[in-house]
């Protein structure tokens, strides 16, 4: 898959920022599409790429703070920048909390918002490749038969094989065969690569 | 009721000798033969009491010898009954006066005082001997001629009620005096009753009254400005961001060699339509600061300017002030914005009474509406405050200028753009003897627009 520009979607009811974003986006070598309302860009089709939103804080209808939290509960997390003509602390501080990235007072010169930029799409690439990586381990741990995830939790506890067959009531040689389709059905082949692993499938150690 | 000759008939058997009670005169000189009076109360057989005054006559001879002795006991009962009424009245009288918690002076015409009531004489601290006779402004105020702001030199002519409030510097008190003449038969003034109530502590509430309003007005000016600035703020904001992203991007655009001619046409215009954005925010924000463009409507001056003088008196609490209006000119019209124009006036009476808030004595503002040179109306606002130091002079008009601790200096800022945008002229002057004017003229007479 050919390595894709991030996309930057501009979200303000005021139409010459839109306009002059989008422009000023462009220059930077990104891709931009803008959306007058909260409202207009829940209606986009979900993006699946990388990205970042750059939000106005108040709008008419559905504000800023509020799509964040659509956003949020829909599990449609891309980082958002937020730009407002009138800061104030506290506010920013509330959407810091939900994972804005940025708050940018305007009026902002160019290089602020490019690093905002930047670090947005940064963050939204990391979250994502973690996501996609998290989502593969769980497709491998679907392939193991029940008796080997059984298996699997007590080997990330460190338990050895001899209590393992003790635990279950079986011979250590089935334990050991066991152990070893679990490394290949993982494609792994270390004892600390499979902790890692059990770790990000949020498997527990007994 | 007994008959009345039964006593005198009666006085042979003389039921009444073990009665003899009193004896207010006894034996009194000889003076037109009188012998000797008694003054007596007699119990009648019906038991009611009667009071006998009962005299002996000697009626001489030609040569001086005693003719005869006459007597006459005549009843006086009703007599007796109505002394005592009087002296009744008089206790009663003189207990209402000292029970008065004001302090209550009678003054003759000559300001010597006549009486003292408790009050006065326990506010004096003197016993009522050293207070009678003397000059009520020398045992009041410790001065050898009538105060200034007293009322009774005027009321002694006009011959009616007058009352006016003091600051006594003695005592550092405030008091509210009224006095009364008292009139003889003629109409004359004989006597003038002089009460002084101590209203000091009313003056400090009012004082603060004052203050405490004048600074809720201050502080909801501060809030409108917050909020005009706060608006300001959002408003500018947005054309400048377009502005500076544009101009941003047409640079890196240069800069990467990706620059066509069409877009930079474009991003161009954006900046100049921001930037008229901009422009028309200012101005509109100048509008909200400045009052809005009323109704121009023809007016009488002296109407106008009399209305404000009673809407000032109504709205505001300023101790002790007096406003003088002169208005010379009955027919002066104005072409204005009456309620802006009221607002100027307001405005400047306003810092009239507050530069004289401090002062206990003359706090006057004169105000005069008059025909001007060159057909102009002017009204003039005069205080007799402390002035303004020569380098202020230059300064005041400016928006934000302020000596006040809760001023905000928008006062003068704004009443000189009202005027002017009445084609008319504004401007201070501190006056000979004391105090400050402050006069702005209006274009007068009749306007036929076109
Ligand atoms: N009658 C006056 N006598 C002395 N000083 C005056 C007088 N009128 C105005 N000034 C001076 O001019 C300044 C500006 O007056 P202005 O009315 O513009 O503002 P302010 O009275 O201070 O505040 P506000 O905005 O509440 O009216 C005053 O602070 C005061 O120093
Ligand atoms: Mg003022």
């Amino acid at each position: 898959m050919a390595e894709e520009k991030p996309t930057v979607f501009i979200i303000d009811d005021d139409p010459s920022i839109r306009k002059s974003l989008l422009r000023l986006l462009r220059s930077f070598g990104f891709e931009a599409e803008t959306f007058d309302s909260a409202e207009e860009y829940l209606e986009r089709e979900r993006y699946q790429g990388t990205g970042c939103i750059v939000l106005d804080v108040r709008m008419p209808g559905i504000d800023g703070l509020a799509l964040q939290n659509e956003l949020n509960k829909a599990d449609y997390t891309m980082p958002v920048i937020f730009v407002t003509a009138h800061g104030n602390i506290p506010m920013s501080v509330e959407a810091m909390k939900k994972g804005a990235v940025d708050f940018l007072p305007k009026p902002f010169d160019d290089n602020e918002f490019l690093q905002a930029v930047n670090r947005a799409v940064e963050t939204d690439r990391t979250a994502k490749i973690r996501f996609a990586g998290t989502r593969e381990i769980l497709r491998r741990i679907q392939r193991l038969t029940p008796r080997e995830q059984e298996v699997l939790r007590y080997v990330v506890s460190g338990m050895p094989n001899k209590q393992i067959a003790f635990r279950l009531g079986i011979a250590e040689k089935t334990v050991k065969a066991h152990r070893g389709r679990i490394m290949k059905k993982l494609e792994i082949d270390s004892l600390p690569e499979l902790t890692r692993l059990a770790e990000k499938a949020g498997i527990q150690p007994l | 009721m007994p008959k009345d000759g039964s006593t005198r008939n009666g006085e042979g058997r003389d039921p009444i000798a073990g009665e003899r009670k009193k004896r207010l005169r006894g034996n009194t000189a000889d003076i037109h033969g009188l012998v000797r009076g008694l003054y007596y109360r007699v119990t009648l057989a019906d038991n009611s009491i009667r009071w006998i005054a009962s005299q002996e006559r000697r009626q001489p001879g030609s040569s001086g010898e005693t003719r005869r002795l006459i007597g006459v006991s005549p009843d006086v009962t009703a007599r007796k009954e109505m002394e005592k009424k009087i002296e009744a009245a008089a206790r009663e009288w003189q207990t209402t006066f000292d029970s008065i918690p004001d302090q209550v002076m009678i003054l003759n015409r000559d300001h010597r005082v006549v009486q003292a009531n408790a009050a006065a004489r326990s506010f004096l601290n003197l016993p009522l001997k050293k207070i009678l006779g003397n000059r009520c402004y020398t045992v009041m105020h410790g001065k050898d001629r009538p105060i200034s702001t007293c009322p009774f030199p005027a009321i002694r002519e006009i011959k009616g009620h007058g009352e006016s409030d003091i600051y006594d510097d003695r005592k550092k008190k405030w008091f509210h005096i009224s006095v009364d003449p008292v009139l003889d038969d003629e109409g004359e003034t004989i006597r003038v009753v002089h009460m002084a109530r101590d209203i000091t502590e009313s003056k400090r509430i009012e004082t603060e009254t004052f203050c405490a309003r004048r600074e809720i007005l201050r502080t909801e000016r501060l809030l409108r400005m917050g909020e005009l600035t706060a608006s300001l703020a959002h408003e500018l904001n947005q054309p400048l961001t377009s502005i500076l992203s544009n101009a941003r991007a047409a640079l890196r655009f240069i800069d990467s060699g990706t620059l066509d001619m069409d877009e930079l046409k474009d991003i161009l215009k954006d900046i100049a339509n921001d930037d008229k954005r901009a422009r028309d925010i200012i101005r509109s924000l100048r509008s909200m600061i400045k009052p809005e463009e009323g109704e121009k409507v023809r007016a009488l001056l002296n109407d106008v300017v009399q209305e404000v003088v009673s809407v000032f008196h109504g709205e505001t609490v300023i101790p002790n002030l007096n406003v003088e209006t002169v208005l010379s000119d009955p027919s002066l019209e104005v072409h204005i914005d009456t309620v802006q124009i009221q607002q100027v006036v307001i405005n400047l009476m306003m810092n009239a009474a507050e530069s004289m808030l401090d002062q206990t004595e003359n706090k006057k503002i004169i105000i005069r509406a008059e025909a001007g040179d060159n057909n102009k109306a002017r009204v003039a606002v005069s205080d007799h405050g402390p002035g303004i130091a020569g380098e202020d002079l230059g300064r005041i008009f400016e928006p934000l200028f302020t000596t006040k601790r809760f001023g905000l200096g928008m006062g003068l800022s704004l009443s000189r753009s009202i005027v002017e945008a009445h084609g008319g002229r504004i401007w201070a002057e501190n006056n000979r003897d004391k105090g400050t004017t402050f006069y702005f003229d209006l274009p007068a007479g009749e306007r036929r627009d076109g």
